[in-house]
Order: C-alpha cells, then sequence, then structure tokens
C-alpha cells in the first residue's frame, strides 16, 4: 500500500500554524452583531420577572431575549436523526431555570463588549426552588416531580434499564470469590482550546445559514428547524473549522438560539461564549456511581459480573439515558463473561448538563470494572495480567449480551505485548518502597464501539467525481474535529483510485450539498464513513478504467491506475493522466465520472486497547506523577500513523485528567460549578505530559477500510483506570473515587494508617 | 468590559504624581495586569476611576545591590529577578518562590510589587518577603514617601495598608550574610507546575557550618490564612540544634501542630497539615542536604 | 484614544478605547485572528504572542501598555510565503491536530529559541506549561521544537 500506514502530515496543517485559518469566531461579516448571555447563578428557580429597561438603554444594543419573547417550543439537544422521538425538556430560554449557568438572557449588541455590559445589566427576579445535585440523593428521590407547573414533568430517573443474560444469581452461589466495589467517577469539561461558538446568519431569501464547528451539521439543522418551528429545508449548516470537540460540540447548544437572533434581527449573529460559559453552559461529561461485584473461580475465572450504574444526566435529559445504555453495551464485549446483570438509571440533577464526552459511557464503565479487577487481582493472589489473560475475549467472540460479533477482537496480543514491552513483571514485583515516594504500576484493558450498527440506524454516503483537472471530489459529511479526518479520507481515496492523496479534495460537511450523515459521533468515521469512500473509490476507479479503456483501446482488466496515471499492463510508453482522461471523458464519453455511493454496515467490530502505567505518589503532598505510560491498541490497520499516535497521546492526556486532575466540582451547598475557569479545572500541561510509547497490534479487520478500525474515543478509555490501579498498587489502597486529588489520596493514606493502628 | 473609567500611561513618576495629585475617585495602579485583568473581571476589585499603568516608568523596574540590602523597584518582572544571579546568590528562597509562579508569560510580566498589592493569601513570594524582613516603600498620593516592614503592608487576604493612590515604589531586602545564611522554599498546588499554592512553605536559617548548628531561623508558611504564618515555634525547634535526621524529623512533625491550631476549622485542614510535611521535608533538604550530606530517606530503587 | 504601536515590524496608530485589552485590537482592530482567545486569564496561552522578544499572554496585556513595544504574533513569523522553521517543523512532526492552540505554542517556542537557541527537553518543557493543548498530548510538539532547534544526533529517539 502506498498511503495507508503513512504519516501523511495533516491537511490543514499550514494555515493552521500560520494562523491564517478562518475558525468561527475569527470570521467577520458585515453588519455582524455579537450576542452574549446571562447565565443563571441560581440551581433551581422560577423567574419572576426581568427588567431589560438599564439594558435595552446602552447604546449599541439591537435586542434583547428571554423566555419571555422566545419560541417555547422544546426539543432534546441529543437527537441526530429528524424522527428520534427524545423526550424534549430544553427550550432557548426556560421560565424555570435549572442549575448555575443554565441561560436566562441574551443580548444581542453591535460589539462583544456592548452586550457583556448590557447582559450585566438585566435585572432578575428570582424564586429560589429546592435543588438537588448529589447523583444518589437524586437517585433516592425517585419519581418525585418536582416541578409539576412546567412541561415535562421534572422526574427522576429518567431511564431505567436492564441488560441481563445467563444465571447470574446462580453463579454468585458457587463463586470461590466476590469482589465487590463501588466507584465514583466525575462531571468532566471537555476543554476544548476554542470555546463553544457559532454564526447565524439570516439570508435574503429568509433562510438562515449556521456556521458552526460542530459534530453533525444534520443534527444542528434538526434541532434548529424544531425550536424555531421552520421547515427543514429553511437552515442550511455549514461546519466550520473545529478548534477541537471530543463530544463537546456534538449536540446543538448555541446554534438553535444564534439562528433565532439572527432571524428576529434580520443580521448575521456571532455567539461566543467565555470559558465560564464553556465549562458550565454546554455540556459535560456524565458523572456516574457504579457498584460492581465480580464472581471468580479459584483459578480466576469470571463467572458472573453485577453493575448497578447511576448517570448524572445534569439539569436537561440530553442523551443521558443513552450514554447508560452505552456503558451496557460493552459488557459482553471485553471479557468472556457467561452471566451478567446490568441495571442502569439516569437522573436529572441541578447540576450542568452530560452530553457526549469521547468515550461515552465507556470512560465510566471501564473506571467501575477495571478497577474492581486490580482488587480482585489482589484477592485471588494473582497477577492483574494473568488474571486479564484468563478472561478476555477471542477473535470473533459473539456477544453475549446480543450485539454484534466482536470482530477480529486482538486485545489478548495487546495485553502479552504491552506487558512485554512494558516489562510489566518485573515492575510489578518490584518492592515499592518504603520512603515518601512510592511507586505502582497498573493496567487497564478497555473496548468501544465502531459506529451505531446494533443500537442505532447506521449508514454513510458518498459522492466521489473526477473533476476537469483531474483530481478527485469527495461529497461526504466530513466533520474533522481537529484529529485528522479529511486527511484519513483523502488518503483512503488515494489508495483506492491510484492517485494522490493532494489531488483529492474533501471539502467539509454542508448541508446544502451532502446527504444525510449521522455525523462525527460513536466512533464512526473511519470505519464506516471511511469504508463507505473505500467502496466508492473502487467503484469510481472502475468507471474510470472504463472510460480508459475506450481511449486504450483494450479492456478496463488490462489496465492500472497508479499514481494518477493509467497505463496498459501489458507494457508500452503510453499513459494517461487522470486530467487527460476527464477531457476525453467529456467528450466522447456520455458517462459521468462521478458515483453516488450508500453503504449500510453490517458489524461493529470492537476497537480494543491495554494501558500500562507507572505512577510515584508522594505520600505526604499526595501529588501523583504519572512517570511512563505504555499503551497497546488493536484498531485493525492504523490509516495514517502520526495522527493514530497523536490520538493515543490526546487521549492519554485526557485519561490522566479524569484519573488524578479533572472535576467541575459542585459545591454540595450552592450547586456552583467550583472548577468554572482554567485555573481551577486544571487541565494536564507540558511539564507533566509523561513518557509515552503506543504500540499497534498488527492485525486487520475486514469490515474496515484497509483493515481499519475506530481509535479516537478508545484512545482515552483505558487510561483512567489503569492510573488508579498503579495509585492503588503503590500505596496498597483501594480508592475508588476520581479524581485522585492530592486530598483523595491523604486522606485514603490516613485511614489506612488508622486501620493498620487499630 | 470597560476596566476603568479613565486610563493613564505617564512615563515618569514625575509625571504619575502631577497626574494623581489633584485626582478625584479611586485610583488603581496596573503593571504586569496578570491579577488586575481577572481581579476586576470576578469582582475581587471594583472598577476604579483612574487606572495608571506603571509598566514604563524607569524608576520602578531595578535591581540594586546596595552594602547592606538590594532594593528591587516594584514594576520590577519576576523574569528579570530570575535573571539576576547575585540576588540569587542571596536569596535562594525568592529565587526559588518567583521560579514556579505561573508560566514564562506570567513571569515576563507578574511584578513583585504587584504580588505584594495585590496581597492575596497565595501570593508566593509573601512568605518570603515576611522571612527576609522586607521593608516597601510607599508613595503617597501627595508625594509623599514613607516605608513600612512587609508585615504592616499586608494586612489580611486581600487587604493592604495602601489608601486611594498609594503606590508601592520598592521593596528592600536586609542582605544576610552569605556566608551563614541559608534559604529555601516550596509549595504544592493541584499539579506539579502552573499552580496556584494550596500551601507554601519558606525557611531562612543562620547556620555555622563548622560546627553544623542552627544559629537563628524564620519560618513562614502561606495560603493557610489571610496572611503568611510565622512559625514561632517551629523556628525555636530548629533554633541552637545541630542538623541531623532526628532535629528533620521533630521540625517536621511539629508542622501539623502549627496547621491545626492556626486552621482549625477548615475544610482543608485534614489534607493541609499532612502535605505540609511533605514541604518541611522539601525545605530541609534544600538547606542542608548539601552542607551536611545528609539524603532523603526514601528507598525507593531506582 | 489613538496608539502608536509597532505590529509585526509595522508601525501603526490604532484607534483604541480606554482598556482595551491587547488581544481584542489585535483581533478585532487589526484582523490578527492568528491571536486566539481561549480564557482571557492567561492559563491555556492561546493568546500568546511577543512584546520585545519575550512571550506574554495579550489578554492580559492592556493595549495602552503595548506603546513602545516591539509586538509579534503569528502572522508575523513567516517572511514572505515561507514558514518559519518552527512552524514547518510542527506541520511535519504531527504537532497540529486542531490547531487552535498552535499559533500560541509556536510563538512560546519562538521566544524560547530567542532566549535559549539549544534548550534542554525539560527547559522546552517549562517554557509550554503557560500553553494548554487538549488534542496532542504535547509530545509531538515537543519534538517539532526539538527538531527545529537542535541538529539530529542531539535528540533522544523516544518521547
Amino acid at each position: 500500500m502506498t498511503y495507508i500506514g503513512t504519516s501523511l502530515p495533516i491537511s490543514s496543517g499550514t494555515p493552521k500554524a500560520s494562523g491564517s485559518l478562518a475558525y468561527t469566531g475569527d470570521m467577520k461579516l458585515d453588519r455582524m452583531l455579537h450576542a452574549k448571555l446571562l447565565l443563571s447563578p441560581h440551581p433551581h428557580a422560577k423567574i419572576k420577572s426581568i427588567d431589560t429597561a438599564k439594558a435595552a438603554a446602552v447604546p449599541g444594543v439591537i435586542a434583547i431575549f428571554s423566555h419571555e419573547n422566545t419560541p417555547a417550543t422544546y426539543y432534546n439537544s441529543a437527537l441526530w436523526i429528524a424522527e428520534q422521538d427524545f423526550v424534549p425538556d430544553e427550550r432557548l430560554f426556560s421560565p424555570v431555570v435549572r442549575f448555575v449557568g443554565d441561560r436566562v438572557a441574551a443580548v444581542v449588541a453591535a460589539d462583544e463588549a456592548t452586550a457583556e455590559h448590557a447582559a450585566a445589566l438585566i435585572e432578575v427576579d428570582y424564586e429560589e426552588l429546592p435543588a438537588v445535585f448529589d447523583i444518589e440523593e437524586a437517585f433516592a428521590a425517585r419519581n418525585v416531580s418536582r416541578d409539576p407547573e412546567t412541561l415535562p414533568i421534572y422526574e427522576n430517573p429518567i431511564s431505567d434499564m436492564t441488560v441481563e443474560y445467563g444465571n447470574t444469581d446462580e453463579a454468585f452461589a458457587r463463586a470461590h470469590l466476590v469482589v465487590e466495589d463501588r466507584v465514583k467517577t466525575p462531571k468532566t469539561h471537555h476543554c476544548a482550546i476554542e470555546n463553544h461558538v457559532c454564526l447565524a446568519v439570516a439570508e435574503r431569501d429568509g433562510s438562515i445559514t449556521v456556521h458552526t464547528p460542530c459534530q453533525s451539521v444534520f443534527a444542528v439543522k434538526f434541532i434548529v428547524a424544531k425550536a424555531l418551528s421552520l421547515p427543514d429545508d429553511r437552515i442550511r449548516v455549514i461546519k466550520a473549522p473545529t478548534g477541537g470537540s471530543f463530544g463537546g460540540k456534538s449536540e446543538p447548544v448555541l446554534e438553535p438560539l444564534c439562528a433565532f437572533f439572527s432571524r428576529v434581527t434580520k443580521r448575521p449573529v456571532m455567539l461566543q461564549l467565555d470559558r465560564y460559559g464553556s465549562i458550565v453552559s454546554t455540556r459535560t461529561r456524565n458523572a456516574a456511581v457504579g457498584r460492581v461485584k465480580t464472581a471468580f473461580d479459584k483459578d480466576g475465572k469470571i463467572l458472573a459480573r453485577d453493575i448497578q450504574a447511576i448517570g448524572d444526566a445534569g439539569a436537561y435529559r440530553s442523551g443521558g439515558n443513552m450514554v447508560v445504555g452505552a456503558m451496557a453495551r460493552r459488557l459482553g464485549r471485553l471479557y468472556k463473561i457467561g452471566n451478567q446483570r446490568f441495571r442502569g438509571w439516569s437522573v436529572y440533577t441541578n447540576t450542568p448538563i452530560g452530553g457526549a464526552y469521547r468515550g461515552y459511557g465507556s470512560s465510566q464503565i471501564h473506571a467501575i470494572t477495571e478497577i474492581n479487577l486490580e482488587h480482585a487481582a489482589r484477592r485471588l493472589g494473582m497477577d492483574p495480567v494473568e488474571l486479564r489473560l484468563k478472561n478476555l475475549v477471542e477473535p470473533f467472540d459473539d456477544d453475549p449480551a446480543g450485539g454484534p460479533s466482536v470482530g477480529n477482537a486482538r486485545i489478548i496480543e495487546c495485553v502479552k505485548e504491552g506487558a512485554e514491552a512494558f516489562d510489566w513483571k518485573n515492575k510489578r514485583n518490584r518492592p515499592r518502597g518504603d520512603g515518601r515516594r512510592k511507586r505502582g504500576v497498573g493496567m487497564s484493558c478497555a473496548t468501544h464501539g465502531n459506529g451505531h450498527f446494533g443500537a442505532y440506524p447506521e449508514n454513510a454516503a458518498a459522492t466521489l467525481s473526477l473533476r476537469d483537472d483531474g483530481g478527485l471530489h469527495l461529497v461526504s459529511p466530513l466533520h474533522d474535529l481537529g484529529c485528522g479526518t479529511v486527511t484519513i479520507m483523502r488518503q483512503i481515496v488515494a489508495e483506492a483510485v491510484g492517485a494522490s492523496p493532494e489531488m483529492v479534495a474533501v471539502p467539509e460537511a454542508d448541508t446544502g450539498t451532502c446527504a444525510f450523515d449521522p455525523g462525527s459521533r460513536a466512533s464512526r468515521v473511519t470505519y464506516i464513513v471511511g469504508e463507505c469512500a473505500q467502496e466508492a473509490s473502487l467503484m469510481l476507479k472502475a468507471k474510470i478504467l472504463e472510460v480508459a479503456a475506450l481511449a486504450f483501446n483494450s479492456s478496463p482488466d488490462d489496465l492500472t491506475l497508479k499514481d494518477n496515471q493509467i497505463r496498459s499492463n501489458y507494457g508500452g510508453d503510453r499513459r494517461m493522466s487522470l486530467r487527460e482522461l476527464a477531457g476525453f471523458a467529456r467528450q466522447r464519453s456520455p458517462e459521468d465520472i462521478s458515483v453516488t455511493h450508500h453503504f449500510k454496515p453490517r458489524a461493529n467490530p470492537g476497537s480494543y486497547a491495554a494501558c500500562f502505567v507507572e505512577v510515584e505518589v508522594d505520600t505526604l503532598t499526595g501529588l501523583t506523577r504519572v512517570m511512563d505510560v505504555l499503551a497497546v491498541h488493536d484498531i485493525g490497520q492504523p490509516i495514517n500513523l502520526t495522527l493514530a499516535e497523536g490520538q493515543v497521546h490526546g487521549g492519554i492526556h485526557m485519561g490522566i485528567g479524569y484519573a488524578l486532575l479533572e472535576d467541575l466540582d459542585i459545591d454540595p451547598d450552592t450547586g456552583q460549578t467550583k472548577g468554572n475557569s482554567l485555573s481551577r479545572y486544571q487541565v494536564l500541561n507540558a511539564p507533566e505530559m509523561p513518557r509515552v510509547q503506543v504500540l499497534f497490534v498488527e492485525s486487520k479487520e475486514t469490515t474496515g477500510p484497509y483493515g481499519g478500525k475506530a481509535l479516537g474515543e478508545v484512545a482515552t478509555v483505558p487510561m483512567a483506570p489503569a492510573i488508579v490501579n498503579a495509585v492503588n498498587h503503590a500505596l496498597g489502597t483501594e480508592l475508588t473515587e476520581l479524581p485522585l486529588t492530592p486530598e483523595r489520596v491523604v486522606a485514603g493514606l490516613v485511614e489506612q494508617d488508622e486501620l493498620d493502628q487499630a | 468590559m470597560t476596566l476603568a473609567r479613565d486610563i493613564a500611561s505617564p512615563a515618569s513618576l514625575k509625571e504619575l504624581s502631577h497626574l494623581i495629585s489633584n485626582r478625584d475617585g479611586r485610583i488603581l495602579f496596573v503593571c504586569g495586569a496578570t491579577d488586575f485583568i481577572i481581579d476586576l473581571k470576578i469582582g475581587h476589585l471594583s472598577k476604579p476611576d483612574l487606572a495608571v499603568d506603571i509598566s514604563r516608568l524607569p524608576e520602578l523596574s531595578f535591581i540594586e545591590s546596595d552594602t547592606d540590602c538590594f532594593r528591587i523597584g516594584a514594576a520590577t518582572s519576576f523574569t528579570r529577578i530570575l535573571q539576576d544571579a547575585v540576588l540569587g546568590r542571596h536569596f535562594n528562597c525568592l529565587v526559588k518562590a518567583v521560579e514556579v509562579i505561573g508560566s514564562v508569560q506570567i513571569r515576563n510580566r507578574g511584578t513583585i510589587g504587584g504580588n505584594i498589592a495585590t496581597a492575596s493569601p497565595c501570593g508566593d513570594t509573601l512568605p518570603v518577603l515576611w522571612c527576609l524582613d522586607a521593608e516597601v516603600s510607599i508613595l503617597g498620593k501627595d508625594g509623599q514617601l514613607r516605608k513600612a516592614p512587609i508585615d504592616e503592608v499586608i494586612l489580611g487576604d486581600r487587604q493592604t495598608c495602601l489608601g486611594n493612590g498609594d503606590l508601592i515604589t520598592e521593596v528592600k531586602i536586609p542582605k544576610l550574610n552569605n556566608g551563614s545564611h541559608l534559604s529555601a522554599f516550596q509549595k504544592v498546588g493541584r499539579r506539579g507546575v502552573m499552580t496556584i499554592s494550596k500551601l507554601n512553605l519558606c525557611a531562612v536559617v543562620k547556620y555555622d557550618e563548622s560546627s553544623n548548628r542552627i544559629d537563628a531561623a524564620r519560618v513562614a508558611a502561606g495560603s493557610i490564612g489571610g496572611i503568611p504564618l510565622r512559625l514561632t515555634s517551629a523556628e525555636q525547634i530548629l533554633e541552637r540544634r545541630r542538623v541531623d535526621r532526628e532535629l528533620i524529623r521533630d521540625f517536621v512533625d511539629h508542622l501539623p501542630v502549627m496547621i491545626d491550631q492556626a486552621i482549625p476549622g477548615r475544610i482543608s485542614r485534614p489534607y493541609k497539615r499532612h502535605a505540609i510535611k511533605g514541604l518541611g521535608e522539601d525545605v530541609m533538604h534544600d538547606l542542608f542536604a548539601e552542607k551536611t550530606g545528609l539524603q532523603r530517606e526514601d528507598a525507593v530503587p531506582a | 484614544m489613538k496608539l502608536d504601536l509597532n505590529i509585526n515590524g509595522e508601525d501603526l496608530e490604532v484607534d483604541v478605547s480606554g482598556s482595551e485589552l491587547l488581544s481584542d485590537v489585535l483581533r478585532s482592530k487589526l484582523d490578527l485572528t492568528g491571536v486566539k482567545e481561549g480564557c482571557r486569564e492567561g492559563e491555556c496561552g492561546a493568546c500568546t504572542v511577543l512584546m520585545d522578544d519575550m512571550a506574554v499572554n495579550s489578554c492580559l496585556v492592556l493595549a495602552i501598555q503595548a506603546t513602545g513595544r516591539r509586538i509579534v504574533t503569528v502572522e508575523g513569523l513567516a517572511q514572505q510565503d515561507a514558514l518559519d522553521k518552527i512552524q514547518e517543523a510542527f506541520v511535519e512532526h504531527g504537532a497540529i491536530q486542531c490547531g487552535y492552540c498552535s499559533p500560541g505554542m509556536i510563538m512560546a517556542a519562538k521566544a524560547l529559541l530567542l532566549r535559549e537557541p539549544r534548550p534542554t527537553r525539560h527547559a522546552i518543557r517549562d517554557a509550554l506549561a503557560g500553553n494548554l493543548c487538549r488534542c496532542t498530548g504535547y509530545l509531538n510538539i515537543i519534538k517539532a521544537i526539538e527538531a527545529a532547534l537542535l541538529p539530529p544526533r542531539d535528540r533522544e529517539e523516544r518521547l
């Protein structure tokens, strides 16, 4: 293969490096206005009155919006297919605010400073209502309608699901050992460096164009249409360059607002959140609490597992229930477990809203289950790697929970290769130290999906055309979030057609020109859209060769298309460039050199990873340093090696944050987000990033493009549990509440000391 | 938001004095602006009538070595302080504190005068200035110059003795006898680098190398209360003792007691009383490891 | 008020209102949108520019404080159409994913180069402590800076 597996530099590298690439917030349109939001200071309150007189009097203020003058239509921002029937509970502005950071009003003005200044002058009279912040407290307040006057009824739990197979109770009864844990994972912020932003333009013909760094232009279109009660065809959504998303920009949060503002003011409106707004007022990772019980036989074989998990949807439903569902879908795909029961709930709390976030349920469920396995290994007297090897799935195993086959699952290789490369046995058996600083090693396995097949409708569409200049043009709604999707597609098309990547143009998604696609979610893009693009490319290549056959006066089978050129397999000097072919076709052939291909997958294999980590814990300050990381991934064939490694590096960074640093940290008395700025919500910085080695096991998943599988989400999933396991190994503790802040580590050590002395 | 109703950027102290002497209303001085801008945004400071930028005043950015003291201009940036090797040799604790303030970008702008005027409980130079008996020169709105010891300038959490229009012009630090004095500073935050202090610790000792004895000690901790806390009983443990493992243990074991006394009801007390032992160990190591050959007790093989 | 500023080598007279921030003036008045905004509190470094060859967060500089200083933004690095070698190295070594932190990172790296022609890896990491990246995990950024600054034989193989 010429391009697959190489390190072609990212397509947009030069404009990004030179600063010339215009992100949404850099766009400047004629007569553009700026909107700023007023956010709620209360966790739950009725808005009794809003006085905008002072704000309206500020010169430069064009309009002020609140629940009083915006549509009362409810929607659910997690929707991505128009017909999806998710319970709608969000509107542009609500008369009842449900969390600190909820939207109260907006000022649209000539410039940002004026809008901000005026927003602060809006006077709101609130009647405070009781609020709940803690997941388990919210769960206990079941089926209590806390605000019967508003629709829909605001009651808990939002969802209640059970997945069960085999005979769990019977298996527990005969177990040699049962290990039980309660694990808590935090509400976290995506922390893309680009804050949330949207630009909406009311066009002269009455339609609205929305520019947004989103993950699904069609989701934006459907939600905007719904919220504004407009027909679909009056809205066009264009994907703008994204300054990072990680799921945070997956749900249309700002777009319905911005579109409405533009429609009313009849001018382009830019809505850019500041960091506070991005942290509290967009979406977060669902916090979770999980209780897991695992039954083992005396050899460490898992006989059964019973999990109860509650996900924190936050103040609005969004896809809270779907995240819990996603947690359940992993359960039969990593280890061979004959009997399993999962009971999962999603609850409302008066806290920032949970939504899509890289990992989507996998991060939470793997934290719960992989930490439990470390503790089990300890009690069984087994090495954690040995325990994994005894139980991991093998290639083409079925999913006993009813999901699709796991496909070419190479997790066993990941663990074996990783353990060897990491020198696991020696490091694990090394003395941890009697002094202040203790070292430990931990590991974790993880799996994540490849698209929606098996859970939701899944399809992709691509139109690939040969241009007159000999280049190739791929139209498929792509949403490059910075990970290099566009580059990957260029490589796949180039490889399949026989062109070079720089001849392949891959514009990003635009509802004006693309057929429907669910967008960048569920780790579907490389695996499904890539496969669709590969198939389309092969079809286009066949068409090209058919036309070329006319020019060469031979059969298409006698021709080769490579490096943008067609030649005969039987030698001879004759070459025809794609450009020449395009010209030839224009004149001679009735065929349009273009294909439109619809692809429906019939598989959803697992992507797999194992992470090995060494940490050093300062038992006095409680600070944990991650010293060394080895990540081994089974993603079939990496399409672009540098981009793939980059995903793993970034995923590791995020996993370290999840394990040690990051937490919105809701104040239990006020419901305020304590981690509401980057000085308080700290992510890993350059001095603290550990050494990392990334390995990809050699294998191919035949259902994916060139054997490739998804990487973007699984890249982060195993990291946090591996770190927690390493810390617990170092200290001999069983800490299970993430993040392992210095305070929690110290509290754990103090408790351990007291127990030792007792 | 506009940060001030009016703003001026004088080119000399004389121009500044002239500018503010007849001005009514609230005046705030801004130099590095790294706290100023944020504090205005979040409400720690309220919008002044006049913001005076002092970053262009040559008279306020200097480091001078006099016979018995160093004088540092209030508008001297942290980067500039770090670049002065002579200053560093005299006051290791100051260098160590400044080194861990923020990032390169912050240190290029943040100033020692700003750290004092902001008087944040987490201000990293403050316990150092406490231990070094720093003296602050203040130019009043009326043009009068006065001096005050640091513990009379910083009165509490974001509270100083500075009145309206008072400008810190310089900080004077008495020289320690280089042959006999050692100093150290350590801090702990949420992460290793670029982090606000949850706790910090400074120690300055007069040490007789020939007899391996501490003759005098100054120890202060920050991020505990509104102002740095002089740990006098910890100082007493150190004074007139030989430096050995027993002393270090006595010192370190005493620190939690001081935290318990200082912040009995604080939620952060269980953590801080434990973490301060780590800072205490690190400070003792920084002070004495080279002189005494005492190594850390960690038994972790490499 | 009218301010005399020197931006990317050019002397400009810019109309500025009172306490406007340098980052806002650069982005809105001078169209230098390579200067990004991520936090407005000096934590993320996306707004990093050079002020007299030193890296500063332009979101924490009042425009009025920039008079009499040389300000350089990422737009001022490239010579004609040729990228600066730091920029080139970023593109070549996987140091750029979404690109939003890249201008600030590149300016921080540039400032490092100007004060230390042969920095250690530790010094590179420290120089970047005030520049956050959420995509790359920093490792390829460090690799790129080493590629731009050091001869090949001094670089370690494994990050």
